[in-house]
């Protein structure tokens, strides 16, 4: 098992949020996380990369049979996990060239590798802009700054290219994407599936997932994953919408599952 | 410990004594305009802080050594040991044109004079006064204003030498100036006080970059004034950098007039000394002149080091735009004063002004002060800044791609800081600047390896 989530209760200052999660992904597999606002998939997606504004007050998750919890979020990534930022940030005044090329080289570093210099980087680099579609002045310009919705999620894919991560979160990666976007993403994920990788892709849409085919899915509702299943999953969610999984609600009705 | 009352009347007794050594000391004209200095100092002193323009910068720990100028003749160093110091200073390279003081005092072994261009001449003031002695009367002091600080009227009482820097009507000069100004590791505490004196003739386009370094442990207090005329049309562009050592203390005053249809852009660089005062003060005197004031200031442990710009619209249509941008680790203190006035005659202007202002250490404190006085009714004019810490949210992002910590903080700091390098020209000049920066960056908060840009 690759990622080994149990019973994992979270909260942010003092509010749970997780309230016992249970999951296994194995490498090679490719598992969706579906749920409606609110479920906690954002916080877990954060949590696992290691955001500090989450408390664990429960459980454990291991990575590669490590304890994950117990390692900066620096070093989970050099140790191969890798996030797909909902909203990436801006950085302005630190080109994309230069940030990626620290962190390879970072990652790099930890796996007995050599550096790449600034010539193997760009080469590397090229090839997989190509894959994004992202184009060649992308490099000079500074990270997500003025890149549009689109812009931003293949960058985050064309880093996630660069890092060859073990496991891959994608926290909603389709959301605020048009069609073409999402198939570009989309196909940028696909190539990048790999009997020693996993990916969870973070979804509140089942549309992403007629892309990218989940071997397994779940559905995480007040903090809990309530329903595990394979891909048809999804289709059925998308269908009946989370209502129907989570019953009754505290928040009343159904929420449907389709885009708008 | 001495008294304001004692460092005022040490200087004023140097000064009599010093009266036969300096520059063009037979000048009726340059010894009126010492003498009146003189009385000026006499007469308001070291600035306090009850000045309200000296509020956040108390300068007289700066005198209490009483230091005093080194006599022409008395300047003695390790050529070789200055001469690595200037080789090592961004931008210059081998052939690079410079006028180099060391001390106080013009070295023609350790200069370059010759641009190779006809209509730029560069010569130092003690030459120019010995050979062409009325060449500067009515222009040493002419913008400056009537009633100036005690400091100001200090470099104008012992005024002996700086670098004067002529371009004719029409000439375009490539290769940036320097001007160097080195201080030595001599016994005791000393003053450097250089004049220069910059003229721009009408169309005409230059770059003048201003160092101020010197040996470790030299107790140095710079004390410079540089006037800048720039001509009607002209592109006057211009650096500071302020590399003090650690032990030293360091006041300017930069003062620019310019005629209409004139560009003007200046980075002024605080980067060393344990005190420093800079004061950027610029008159566009003619209508469609515009200026751009950009400045960094990046400090640890307890330096201090304060930026004060003056910008005056007197004409209409002028534009003014000013970014300083600050980055104080430890408990170090910066300070930032922006002062635009608009006069009744300056319609249709526009004055921009910006101090962003990033703290890294818990114990580090910004002073920010936009000062307003508009006299005209049909102007825009926008003021702002922001002290704040590096975002966590972006340290997340960084390091959830494999970069530690510090690492990342470098980052985060360069690319703060590196705004204010991306508008400096040449490209040549920027990049040598911007590594430089990148390498300062590199030393607030510990060592390792520096940020800079993939080309």
């Amino acid at each position: 098992m690759l990622l080994r989530i149990h019973d994992l209760h979270a909260e942010i200052e003092g509010k749970p949020i997780l309230r016992g999660i249970d999951l296994e992904v194995g490498a090679g597999e490719v598992h969706a996380v579906m749920g409606p606002n609110g479920s906690g998939k954002s916080t877990l997606a954060q949590l696992l990369a290691g955001r500090e504004l989450y408390d664990v007050t429960r459980g454990e998750v291991t990575f590669d049979g490590k304890n994950l919890l117990e390692m900066p979020a620096d070093l989970r990534a050099r140790e191969g996990l890798f996030l797909s930022f909902q909203y990436p940030i801006e950085l302005p005044g630190i080109a994309n060239s230069y940030f990626l090329k620290a962190a390879v080289n970072a990652v790099r570093r930890h796996r007995g590798l050599s550096e790449l210099d600034a010539v193997d980087f760009l080469m590397a680099a090229r090839a997989k802009m190509k894959l994004v579609g992202l184009r060649e002045d992308f490099l000079h310009r500074s990270v997500n700054e003025g890149f549009s919705g689109g812009e931003k999620k293949r960058n985050e894919i064309f880093q996630m290219a660069m890092l060859e991560p073990r496991l891959a979160i994608l926290d909603e990666t389709d959301s605020g994407l048009d069609v073409d976007a999402l198939r570009t993403v989309a196909e940028g994920v696909n190539s990048l599936r790999a009997p020693d990788r996993a990916i969870v892709v973070i979804t509140h849409y089942q549309r992403l997932l007629d892309y990218i085919v989940p071997d397994k899915t779940h559905v995480l509702a007040g903090g809990r994953i309530v329903r595990s299943g394979g891909p048809d999953l999804a289709r059925e969610v998308e269908e009946r919408g989370y209502g129907w999984i989570t019953g009754a609600t505290d928040s009343g009705s159904s929420v449907p599952v389709t885009a708008a | 410990m001495s008294t304001v009352s004692d460092i005022r009347s040490t200087l004023v007794e140097r000064l009599g004594r010093s009266a036969v050594q300096l520059s063009g000391a037979r000048l009726g004209w340059l010894d009126a305009l010492r003498r009146e200095a003189r009385t000026r100092f006499e007469e308001v002193g070291v600035p306090g802080l009850r000045d309200e323009d000296w509020k956040y910068t108390d300068i007289a720990p700066a005198f209490r050594e009483l230091p005093g100028p080194v006599p022409a003749g008395e300047v003695v160093f390790d050529s070789s040991a200055v001469a690595a110091v200037v080789g090592a200073l961004p931008g210059l390279g081998e052939r690079g044109l410079a006028i180099v003081f060391v001390d106080g005092h013009f070295d023609a072994r350790l200069s370059r004079l010759d641009a190779g261009v006809r209509g730029v001449s560069i010569s130092s003031l003690r030459e120019l006064l010995g050979r062409d002695p009325d060449r500067l009367e009515g222009r040493l002091g002419k913008f400056l204003p009537a009633a100036s600080h005690g400091l100001i009227a200090l470099n104008s009482a012992f005024l002996d030498d700086g670098a004067v820097v002529e371009i004719s009507d029409g000439a375009v000069c490539d290769t940036p100036i320097n001007l160097v100004f080195v201080s030595t590791r001599r016994t005791g505490a000393f003053m450097s006080q250089p004049r220069n004196v910059m003229v721009a003739g009408a169309g005409s386009s230059v770059v003048v970059v201003e160092h101020y370094v010197g040996e470790d442990g030299a107790r140095v207090l710079t004390n410079t004034v540089s006037e800048i005329e720039i001509g009607r049309g002209a592109a006057f562009g211009h650096v500071r950098l302020q590399r003090e050592p650690a032990g030293a203390s360091h006041v300017a005053r930069l003062q620019v007039e310019q005629r209409e249809g004139s560009s003007f852009t200046s980075h002024a660089f605080g980067l060393g000394a344990a005190l420093s005062r800079t004061e950027v003060a610029v008159r566009l005197g003619g209508e469609n002149a515009e200026c751009t004031l950009q400045g960094l200031y990046a400090v640890q442990g307890k330096q201090h080091v304060d930026h004060h710009t003056m910008v005056d619209h007197a004409a209409p249509r002028t534009r003014s735009s000013q970014l300083y941008k600050g980055v104080l680790e430890d408990e170090s203190r910066g300070v930032f004063t922006g002062r635009v006035v608009v006069r009744p005659a300056a319609q249709k202007i526009k004055a921009l002004q910006t101090n962003p202002v990033l703290l890294l250490g818990d114990r580090a404190i910004a002073e920010t002060r936009p000062q307003l006085e508009i006299y005209a009714d049909d102007v825009a004019c926008n003021h702002g800044a922001s002290i704040g810490r590096i975002s966590e949210e972006a340290m997340f992002y960084l390091r959830s791609r494999g970069i530690q910590p510090r690492e990342a903080r470098r980052l985060m700091v360069y690319g703060f800081a590196a705004e204010v390098v991306e508008s400096l020209l040449p490209a040549a000049l920027r990049e040598a600047i911007g590594a430089l920066v990148g390498e300062h960056v590199g030393t607030l908060g510990g060592a390792g390896q520096t940020p800079g840009r993939v080309r």
